[in-house]
């Protein structure tokens, strides 16, 4: 701009001069005018090289700071990516140590509840209420359990060992067999047994419950000698004790042997009353056979000599009678309808006593084979029983697999109750059979002996005539 | 010592059989005592037999002694039938059928016992296996069949039952059938001493005559 206003006011100047005077004094002009101008412009050019310099100084200090700044900026950004592998190791760090701590805290719990599953199992519970409250706080999820819950868990563990180790002698409540509230004397040995006596006298074992905070009678009466041991030992005079060291199974199986006799023959199905009929029929129709056996056994010797002395004197009349008032026994019926044929010959005289011992006979033997038949019955009837059992269990076998024994034994134990029983059934029948059937051996034996003696007796007496005679009359 | 031992082990067995072993130990025993009993009768009274001539001479001789050096049925018929005996021969004849009769019934005595006897064992020895096998399976309802030594002793009960059962049983069987027989044999020879007897009774009277 500043050349620019110059250059036009010399040009200005220049053709002023030429216009008006002469050349000298233009050119005079012309050389102040160019001095001036020359002045001016050296002055231009010493400011522009001065603010050219200071410029440049400047330009030089902001240079010096830039790279101060950029030199700063790169230790910074150094730094910070240390910082940051710094912090992606230390995150590391704590998730492994968080991962750590997860895994106690799993440790304590499950063993806190394994503790509260041993502890409801434990019979020593009882006498320690406050070992649930102590688990029950553990097992809160809120909470971390840390060094105090393990400290806490073992001093629990330790009570136990201690208290396992002794025999414990005390009054205390338990649950009855009838599920009320009781107070007796109640023995402890170690973890194994619990037992209980009352007042009156019931004795019976202990087991906790399924909270493990209260004891339960078992059901079942221990036996007449484990009763009087634990008495003993209740007052302080014998230093023995049933102990049942299998947890409580063998109480169980005390308590499912005394099943009642009603529960073992519905373990039996159906099949088990057409036995038990079998049995009860079998036992009735030996009654009535042993009855009237033995009834006819001691009564016929007697009853014979009589007769016989009768007839040697010759006093039919009698005879007659005396049959007639004994007509209970088959013997004396014999006789009697014998004795209407006193006077004809042996054969016929035979033939009536045959005649009435055939009539006898059925009488003797019966129900007899009746009896044998059911002998037979019942173990077949069990057999089939046995049949069914396995049936129902080959049944359950295909629909739930063999992988629960105890889906099976519903139908095994029916197969062998039933067997069970109908072998039960069949074997007195059977040796009771046999004892009649020798009786009735026997008494036809017996029968037929009285017949020929009451025969030989008329003949003596003459009653008996020979074919040739008789024929004669006749 | 042996002898404890021996015990011992005998009444592990009926330990281990159960409840069940005790009838079949009376059965065993009721069966072996007639089965001797029996038998040694009738070797006794084999040895003892003589025809029905020596037989009445014998018992002419001392007819009111004891029995001496008689087979014991010999002389219950011999001295019955001579009591009994009428001058009827046909009627003699029934007198003495009677009386074989009796003694037949007494020599088959007991024979029928021991074989009913015999069967039983068995039926006994099932029976305890019944009860061996239900207590087997309460076990495994109560332990599972994890529990083998459980277990094992309602199979034990089941197995020494059905053994012992059979073992009294089949010498029971044999006996039986043995002395059957012998009884049978017995009951023939019965029959023809019976007969010979008569005969020799009636040719005497008729010698007599």
């Amino acid at each position: 701009m500043k050349y620019l206003t110059l250059t036009i006011l010399v040009l200005l100047l220049f053709s002023v001069g030429a216009q008006a005077q002469e050349w000298s004094q233009t050119r005079q002009a012309v050389n102040t005018v160019a001095s001036a101008a020359k002045y001016n412009a050296a002055k231009t050019q010493a400011l522009i090289a001065n603010e050219q310099k200071e410029l440049g100084v400047e330009k030089a200090t902001l240079k010096k700071a830039i790279s101060l700044k950029q030199q700063q900026f790169a230790t910074f950004k150094k730094h910070y990516n240390l910082l940051l592998k710094q912090e992606k190791t230390l995150n590391e760090e704590l998730a492994a140590q968080a991962q750590e701590l997860k895994t106690i805290d799993g440790t304590i719990r499950t063993s806190a509840k394994q503790a509260r599953e041993y502890f409801h199992e434990s019979l020593t519970t009882p006498e320690y209420p406050e070992r649930t409250m102590v688990l029950s706080e553990m097992l809160q999820s809120k909470n971390f359990p840390g060094l105090e819950g393990i400290q806490k868990l073992l001093t629990l563990y330790m009570e136990e060992m201690t208290s396992s180790g002794k025999v414990i002698h005390r009054t205390g409540s338990f649950i009855g067999t009838d599920g009320t509230n009781k107070t007796g004397e109640l023995v402890r040995i170690g973890t194994f047994t619990a037992a209980y006596r009352l007042d009156e006298g019931t004795l019976g074992f202990l087991r906790p419950t399924s909270k493990g905070n209260k004891l339960a009678a078992v059901k079942g009466e221990p036996g007449w000698s484990l009763s009087t041991t634990m008495n003993d030992f209740f007052e302080g005079k014998g230093k023995n004790f049933p102990v049942d060291i299998s947890n409580g199974a063998a109480l169980a199986r005390l308590a499912q042997n005394q099943k009642s006799l009603l529960e073992w023959l519905n373990a039996g199905g159906l099949l088990v009353w057409p036995i038990i009929l079998v049995g009860v029929l079998a036992i009735i129709l030996c009654v009535e056979r042993f009855y009237t056996l033995c009834k006819i056994r001691s009564n016929s010797d007697r009853n014979m000599e009589k007769i016989i002395k009768m007839v040697s004197q010759g006093k039919w009349k009698q005879c007659r009678d005396f049959c007639s008032t004994q007509s209970r026994f088959p013997t004396c019926r014999i006789i009697a309808h014998t004795l209407k044929y006193v006077g004809n010959t042996r054969e016929i005289i035979e033939n009536a006593f045959q005649e009435g011992l055939l009539k006898e006979l059925p009488l003797l033997e019966r129900f007899l084979p009746t009896l044998s038949v059911l002998a037979a019955v019942a173990p077949l009837l069990g057999l089939l029983g046995t049949v069914t059992g396995m049936i129902n269990t080959f049944q359950i076998i295909t629909l739930y697999g063999t992988g629960d024994p105890r889906m099976m034994s519903g139908g095994i134990s029916e197969a062998l109750v039933t067997t069970q029983l109908g072998l039960a059934v069949a074997v007195p029948i059977m040796i009771l059979h046999h004892i009649l059937e020798r009786r009735v051996d026997k008494i036809i034996g017996d029968m037929e002996e009285k017949g020929t003696g009451f025969a030989v007796a008329l003949m003596k007496k003459g009653q008996i005539k020979q074919r040739e005679e008789f024929d004669a009359v006749a | 010592m042996q002898w404890r031992d021996l015990i011992e082990r005998i009444a592990d067995l009926f330990q281990a059989g159960g409840e069940i072993m005790i009838p079949l130990l009376m059965l065993s025993l009721a069966i072996w005592t007639l089965a001797i009993v029996k038998g040694i009768r009738l070797m006794r009274e084999r040895r003892k037999e003589c025809s029905p001539e020596q037989c009445l001479r014998t018992f002419k001789k001392k007819s009111n002694m004891c029995e001496t050096g008689l087979a014991k049925w010999q002389w219950d018929i011999l001295s019955r039938y001579m009591a009994e005996r009428c001058e009827d021969s046909e009627l003699n004849r029934e007198i003495l059928e009677s009386i074989r009769m009796r003694q037949e019934s007494q020599t088959v005595r007991y024979i029928g016992t021991i074989l009913i006897l015999a069967a039983i064992a068995p039926l006994l020895g099932l029976l305890g296996t019944v009860t061996g096998m239900i207590a087997t399976f309460d076990v495994i309802s109560q332990f599972g069949t994890g529990n083998a030594r459980a277990l094992a002793s309602g199979i034990a009960e089941a197995l020494l039952t059905t053994q012992s059962g059979l073992i009294v049983a089949v010498p029971g069987l044999i006996m039986g059938t043995i002395l059957f027989h012998r009884s049978e044999k017995l009951k023939s020879r019965m029959k023809l001493f019976c007969i010979g007897l008569q005969e020799q009774t009636d040719d005497t009277r008729s010698y007599g005559e």
